[in-house]
């Protein structure tokens, strides 16, 4: 991977150039397991030469029915993916805090809080400084862990929120870092980036868990019949076919999923810098972070109260822009870049 | 007759990358617009907020009364110059005002009994905010006006560009007397 050792607008440019390099590498494998899929199936459905299966395999790509097939799969598949996230996006913003435990921000608390009038001001700043509408503000109160995430609706509607916790460890310079981040998150709409690379992993993976149903029914329905066997056994074949391809591209889409997921991240870094003309908010932000991290493992926090938010956010990787993850270095499956290298990245910028 | 067809679907691309891209320009033109005239939203906000200021800060009249003395006096040129003025008079008064207000800033850094007031530190916190969203609605216009320069010069919009009269944007400037470092005198 080349050194990123550029000004602000060269590091974002060279993210959207990584980011459209994955965008269009989740098609190329979800027609490959299709291509792979309808090869199969186009086979099968040939009157002619049917007892030689590589010759079928062979003047396959000139047979119309295999064209045929794929259209079919991919109008399919692709018209359920976009009924289900129509579904699931269509969840109310104010649903989805209360389930984080995050209250919204209301107009008279910044005259009773110095904090919160401070992080009002600077959404309201940097939301002009973006060029976007001023996202809704919530406060987690009941959290002892730093974190910040922002989130957008189908509707276009934006919101942004940060825990108590991490609110009184910044001064303003990094808050501006940190909310700069935030907001960069929801001008590039990376909620739904992220959010289509997952339904079309979990779609494949579905096509996996229909082959392997079809394999097991049938062979548990056998005997009855030489017609039904027939078309039991073709039904299996596919099967096998259906969860060999949907395993093979789940996996793959996985990994581009976090791929992408970990360079909208580092991108949201680079346009905090730009926006703010300079990365040093941001870079002690996460080395704060970095250093409460190190704090909590050694048990310096084991008497505060219960973190109600720790099992719900694990449930929602689909729309969870947070801001941070817990490791030293960045791994394959990892949705965010190691603190280490995004300071590493970050200092590069000067 | 092929070759017709071939033609006839040619030019119908052409003709739609023809109004995406006229489209496109006139698009951010108005983005570059929209944000000069947002500058001024903001700087009207600071203007007003002014008395405020002056009024909390009379208290502590001591330290600042010749600088206040010259806010009140640019505030009420300001609102002086009439509606239609050119926006770039307006600005250059508006940047004496920021003038002003830094150093007032800077006085106020020497004084911790000041700081102490909470009353003070949220007016800080208010001039802090203002100065910073009239800084990033500017900093805002010269992003939409990079942008638009940009796709106006780059092959092939260019060609559209030059068609219809689309004309490179300037860049606001920063006034001389902000680049220095301003003095405090009491």
């Amino acid at each position: 991977m080349a050194k990123l050792d550029f000004n602000f607008y060269q590091q974002h440019d060279a993210n959207t150039k990584r980011t459209k390099k994955l965008n269009i590498m989740l098609p190329f494998i979800i027609i490959l397991v299709l291509a792979i899929i309808s090869g199969f199936l186009a086979v099968l459905t040939i009157p002619e030469n049917s007892s030689s299966y590589w010759l079928g395999v062979q003047i396959l790509l000139s047979k119309s029915s295999y064209w045929k097939w794929m259209l079919i799969l991919f109008v399919t598949w692709y018209l359920s993916i976009v009924v289900w996230s129509k579904h699931i996006l269509n969840e109310p913003i104010d649903q989805f805090m209360t389930s984080c435990y995050a209250e919204k921000v209301k107009p008279y608390e910044r005259h009773f809080f110095p904090e919160v009038q401070t992080l009002d001001d600077v959404v309201s700043e940097l939301a002009i400084a973006y060029g976007i509408k001023k996202p809704d503000v919530y406060i987690a109160h009941w959290s002892i862990e730093p974190n910040a995430f922002a989130i957008t609706d189908s509707n276009g509607q934006s919101a942004v929120a940060i825990t108590q916790s991490l609110l009184q460890m910044l001064n303003r310079e990094e808050l501006s870092g940190v909310i700069g981040h935030e907001l960069a998150h929801i001008k590039a709409n990376d909620s739904k980036t992220t959010l289509s690379f997952a339904l079309y992993a979990t779609g494949l993976g579905c096509a996996a868990i229909l082959g392997l149903a079809l394999i097991m029914s049938g062979f548990k329905l056998r005997g009855n019949g030489l017609v039904i066997d027939i078309i039991l056994t073709c039904l299996i074949l596919i099967g096998f076919v259906f969860l060999i391809a949907g395993a093979i591209g789940d996996f793959c889409a996985t990994i581009l999923k976090f791929a992408m997921s970990r360079t909208r991240e580092y991108d949201a870094d680079a346009m905090s810098a730009n926006v703010n003309q300079s990365p040093d908010g941001l870079i002690s932000a996460l080395t704060k972070l970095d250093q409460w991290v190190k704090d909590y493992k050694a048990g310096k926090y084991d008497n505060e109260k219960y973190d109600p938010m720790y099992d719900t956010k694990k449930s929602f990787s689909g729309r969870f822009a947070s801001l941070y993850f817990v490791s030293n270095k960045t791994h394959l499956f990892d949705d965010h870049p190691s603190t280490k290298d995004r300071i590493k990245r970050l200092k590069e910028i000067q | 007759m092929l070759l017709l067809i071939i033609i006839i679907i040619l030019a119908i691309c052409i003709g739609i990358w023809l109004i995406n891209t006229y489209n496109n320009l006139v698009a951010l033109r108005t983005h570059v617009d929209e944000s000069w005239s947002q500058i001024d939203v903001q700087l009207q906000r600071r203007n007003d907020l002014i008395p405020n200021l002056v009024s909390t800060v009379k208290g502590y009249s001591k330290f600042e009364s010749s600088t206040l003395e010259k806010v009140t006096a640019l505030r009420s040129q300001l609102q002086n110059i009439p509606e239609n003025a050119d926006l770039n008079k307006i600005m250059t008064k508006s940047n004496e005002l920021s003038n002003c207000l830094r150093s007032i800033f800077a006085v106020s850094e020497n004084y911790p009994k000041l700081q102490a007031s909470s009353e003070y530190t949220n007016l800080m916190e208010e001039l802090k905010n203002t100065e910073n969203k009239i800084a990033y609605s500017r900093q805002l216009y010269n992003s939409t006006v990079a942008n638009y320069d940009q796709t106006i010069l780059s092959f092939p919009q260019k060609l559209v560009a030059n068609m219809y009269h689309f004309t490179k944007k300037d860049y606001l400037k920063t006034d001389e007397k902000a680049k220095q470092v301003p003095k405090v005198e009491f």
